[in-house]
């Protein structure tokens, strides 16, 4: 099912749209299209890295805990690189 | 105009550490993350063993569980090679690097990697051993005579089959003489192990395969339709089995 929505797009834009769809070679609509595609995986991929936030900030650690974190894992793991 | 190229970065455990571990939306940390992920200015360079590390150090200092790095760092390093197999300059059957090159026109993400496959099945699975586990997805690209209606476009997940002896060494002897043939790798690569788990085909029936530049009009004209779908398979989250494992025919 498709849905169709109107919008007024102002003169910048739509020139904008027509320069990548020229150079694309590909219709105005597809260039659209892709482009409200790209904006919904940036939000999806926004929410991934938020979640993925929230999951290490349960364990109570802060930003500034980071560096010594790592290394003091380094020292435990690859001692001869520490 | 040449594409402009992205500076190429190595972001340091603690970087990742501390991007998740920030509350302030302003910390250093978290924008060079999301320049990478969000915004695609930098390229990462991922090596196995940094791989490993980050996903180590979620584990053990972030206490992710198994769960949480398969669902969500999964997604974030999930690596997909999108791949062709044909032979040049033998029309509809060149219609697999024909499309990767559209696709190519295209801006990736850095866990995409496109590569023209066709230079010989053996020294594809050669350098998939040299790096197991590399590619979580592929999405081979390709023309094959299935006895479809001619211009059929079809995009399938490929279920390995049972494999004799016979087969495979019937293979390898097609490979190691030149056929290029996308079910020649399949079944090489499955043999030896090497095919990431989740393998898409994304095929179509040639209507003309003689020799000669360029496809016949039927094939080109599901050149846009192609792109669309690989584009979606190769950038999806979720496996293609997940979203219901639909097969494609058109």
């Amino acid at each position: 099912m498709s849905t169709a929505i109107e919008i007024q797009l102002d003169e910048r834009q739509q020139a904008a749209l027509e320069r990548v769809a020229q150079q694309r070679k590909v219709s105005l609509r597809r260039v659209l299209k892709r482009a409200v595609d790209e904006f919904i995986e940036r939000l999806a991929d926004e929410e991934l890295i938020e979640s993925t936030a929230r999951l290490a900030q349960r364990t109570g650690y802060r930003e500034e805990d980071a560096v010594e974190l790592v290394r003091e894992w380094r020292r435990k793991n690859y001692p001869e690189k520490a | 105009m040449p594409r402009k190229q992205r500076v190429k970065i190595v972001i340091d455990t603690n970087v990742f550490v501390g991007n998740f571990l920030a509350r302030n939306p302003r910390s250093a940390n978290r924008r060079v993350v999301r320049s990478w992920f969000i915004t695609r200015r930098f390229k990462l360079v991922l090596s196995d063993e940094i791989e490993t590390e980050y996903l180590r150090i979620f584990r053990e200092v972030l206490d992710f569980d198994s769960a949480s790095i398969s669902g969500h760092l999964g997604e974030i390093f999930l690596r997909v090679l999108i791949g062709s197999v044909g032979y040049k300059n033998l029309r509809d059957l060149s219609f697999g690097p024909l499309l990767l090159s559209c696709l190519s026109e295209l801006g990736w993400p850095d866990t995409v990697e496109l590569e023209d496959l066709s230079y010989g099945p053996i020294a594809v699975m050669q350098n998939w051993q040299d790096a197991p586990g590399r590619y979580q997805r592929a999405i081979f690209l390709s023309a094959v005579p299935r006895g479809r209606q001619p211009g059929t476009l079809e995009l399938y997940q490929w279920q390995p089959p049972e494999l004799t002896t016979d087969l495979v060494q019937e293979r390898i002897n097609e490979g190691v003489t030149g056929v290029i043939s996308l079910d020649n790798l399949l079944v090489i690569c499955q043999h030896f192990g090497v095919l990431p788990p989740e393998v898409i085909c994304v095929e179509v029936e040639p209507v003309n395969s003689e020799f000669g530049s360029e496809c016949s009009e039927a094939i080109v004209a599901r050149l846009a339709a192609a792109t669309d779908l690989v584009r979606h398979e190769a950038l999806s989250e979720q496996t293609h089995a997940a979203r219901g494992g639909v097969c494609l025919r058109d």
